[in-house]
Order: structure tokens, then C-alpha cells, then sequence
């Protein structure tokens, strides 16, 4: 069992009724939910789809066990049905793999670990919502489904698992490989900004 | 990144590089993060690695977490919710 495993119990919900389940909910699903659709509309739909879907399933939920979880899942099965089939995959950044931890190291041989404090606080300060969506959502789908996961929620590897049908492998592995990805984007997007120098000794 | 800290007995930079984004997940089992605790407690290098990668982490969750539902959306899930529970309430009434 791992760390996090161990301290699942905390988030653990019991004896209230949906409404006070699903409130705090929201912001969080809605979030999620743009993220998938890239469109408000959709988004707006997809939630209430889930929330139609959680009042009239809420026989399937086991009170004590985790309902963000639970919600979520009814989320990610109602985008696969209804919405997914609508929107063509496109693959707008190569697959190729990127590095481990490429902000630090382009941060490093950049120099900029010496000359700045806290480098990437101020990288991703300067960097605006629409480029970090924009970083997030260039990632190929089974990337930025976990990703989306992972970044909105605190959701363990096996909740996402547990929630995608995937095996935690798969999760992790996925989920590896689009931070190397994201970072990447999120580097070439601060680049393309002039917010860090394409190479040493060139600000800008 | 090097790989020069390390002994028989504890990891190495390159173990502790490999496993640093489960250990930031919180997702090794407590004698792994024993252990790479072990060697960011004396390995500056990877101590700053690790500092980076958390704080990039930590911006990037604070920053997609700020997404909020918008009011009229709150509105609409509550009346759906309120609708199916009425519904429920007075079956014959359909």
C-alpha cells in the first residue's frame, strides 16, 4: 500500500444526501469537464448529464466509500457515450518522448537557477491561464484524460484506474509521460512568449 | 543530477531522479520514501530537483484549480437535483 493509500480514509464521506455531496463538487467538475469538451456548452451539458445520472444511480453508491470518485466516474462515462464520438482525435503536438523534467533542465542549462530565486514559481506565474490550457489540452487524449485527473484532483494513481477501467500501471505510466509532455509544451510556449530566452545569453 | 551520492545500502541520484514524480505523488510504499528521504537529506543537487518539481506541481494545480462553475450552471444542477428528488418523493404524481 502506498503513502497515499494509507491516508485515503480521511476524504471519506458519509450520511449526507446528494445535494451536500455534489456542491463542493462542482467547481472542480466543471473544470474537468472543459478540459474534456474544450467547449462551455458542452461542458455545461456533460455536468448536468452527470448530475441527472448521480440522482437517479445514487442506489450504486456505497456510502463511506469515496464519492468524488464515484461522481467522477459517472462524469467520464458519460463523455465517452455521448460526447467523445463527436469530436475527431487531433494529435496537435508530436509523440515523440520528451525528457524527464525538462523545465529544470532547459531552467539549468539556461543558467537561470543561478539568476532567479524561485525559477518555476516565476516561470508559471508568467505564464496566463490560456497558455496552460493550451499546454494541457495539446496533449493526445489518454494523456490529458489523466492529467486532467491528476491536476484537478487529488485522486490517487488507483482512483483514476479504478474510474478509467485501466490498469494503475497504465496510470502511471500515462501520467508520466504527459508531465514530460505538458512540461515540454509549457517550456516552448514561455519561449515562444519570450518569458525565458531560447538559449544562453539571449533574453527574449 | 548525478550520480555520485549513494551507497550500497541507499539509492542513488538516478534512483532517486527515476522515482521522484511517485514520491511527489505520494505514491511509493513508505520504506521507498523512507529511503529517498534518506538521500535528499544529503544530496543537495536532488534536494533542489526535488524542491523544483513540487513547486512547478503546486503552481500548476493552484493555477487549473481555479476554474469555477459558472452561477447559472449551480442553479441548473440544483433544479435537476431538486426535480428528481420531487419526483421520487411522489411517484404517483407523474
Amino acid at each position: 500500500m502506498t503513502e497515499r493509500e494509507e491516508t485515503r480514509g480521511e476524504s471519506r464521506e458519509e450520511g449526507e444526501n446528494i445535494q451536500e455531496l455534489l456542491r463542493p463538487l462542482l467547481d472542480p467538475a466543471y473544470g474537468f469537464c472543459l478540459r474534456l469538451t474544450r467547449n462551455e456548452q458542452d461542458a455545461e451539458d456533460l455536468i448536468q448529464e452527470a448530475a441527472l445520472r448521480a440522482c437517479r444511480g445514487l442506489e450504486s453508491y456505497r456510502p463511506g466509500t469515496n464519492f468524488k470518485a464515484w461522481f467522477f466516474k459517472i462524469i467520464v462515462n458519460a463523455f465517452y457515450e455521448r460526447f467523445r464520438k463527436t469530436r475527431p482525435e487531433d494529435h496537435s503536438i508530436g509523440l515523440e518522448d520528451a525528457p524527464a523534467h525538462y523545465v529544470r533542465q532547459r531552467v539549468v542549462e539556461l543558467g537561470l537557477d543561478k539568476r532567479y530565486p524561485d525559477p518555476a514559481r516565476q516561470l508559471i506565474s508568467r505564464l496566463g491561464m490560456e497558455q496552460i490550457e493550451q499546454a494541457l489540452q495539446s496533449l493526445p487524449e489518454e494523456y490529458r484524460m489523466v492529467c486532467n485527473m491528476y491536476f484537478i484532483e487529488d485522486f490517487t494513481y488507483r482512483e483514476i484506474a479504478d474510474m478509467l477501467g485501466i490498469p494503475i500501471g497504465t496510470v502511471r505510466s500515462r501520467l508520466h509521460r504527459g508531465r514530460k509532455l505538458l512540461q515540454k509544451q509549457l517550456w516552448e510556449l514561455a519561449v515562444r512568449e519570450g518569458i525565458v530566452p531560447r538559449s544562453r545569453g539571449r533574453e527574449g | 543530477m548525478t550520480t555520485m551520492v549513494g551507497n550500497a545500502n541507499g539509492y542513488t541520484c538516478e534512483d532517486v531522479e527515476g522515482l521522484l514524480d511517485d514520491f511527489l505523488d505520494g505514491e511509493l510504499a513508505p520504506w521507498q520514501k523512507e529511503k529517498i528521504e534518506e538521500h535528499l537529506a544529503e544530496c543537495g543537487s536532488c534536494a533542489g530537483g526535488q524542491s523544483f518539481e513540487a513547486e512547478v506541481l503546486v503552481q500548476l494545480k493552484d493555477r487549473l484549480r481555479a476554474t469555477k462553475a459558472p452561477a447559472e450552471l449551480v442553479d441548473k444542477v440544483e433544479r435537476v437535483m431538486r426535480e428528481v428528488k420531487e419526483g421520487e418523493e411522489a411517484p404517483g404524481d407523474a
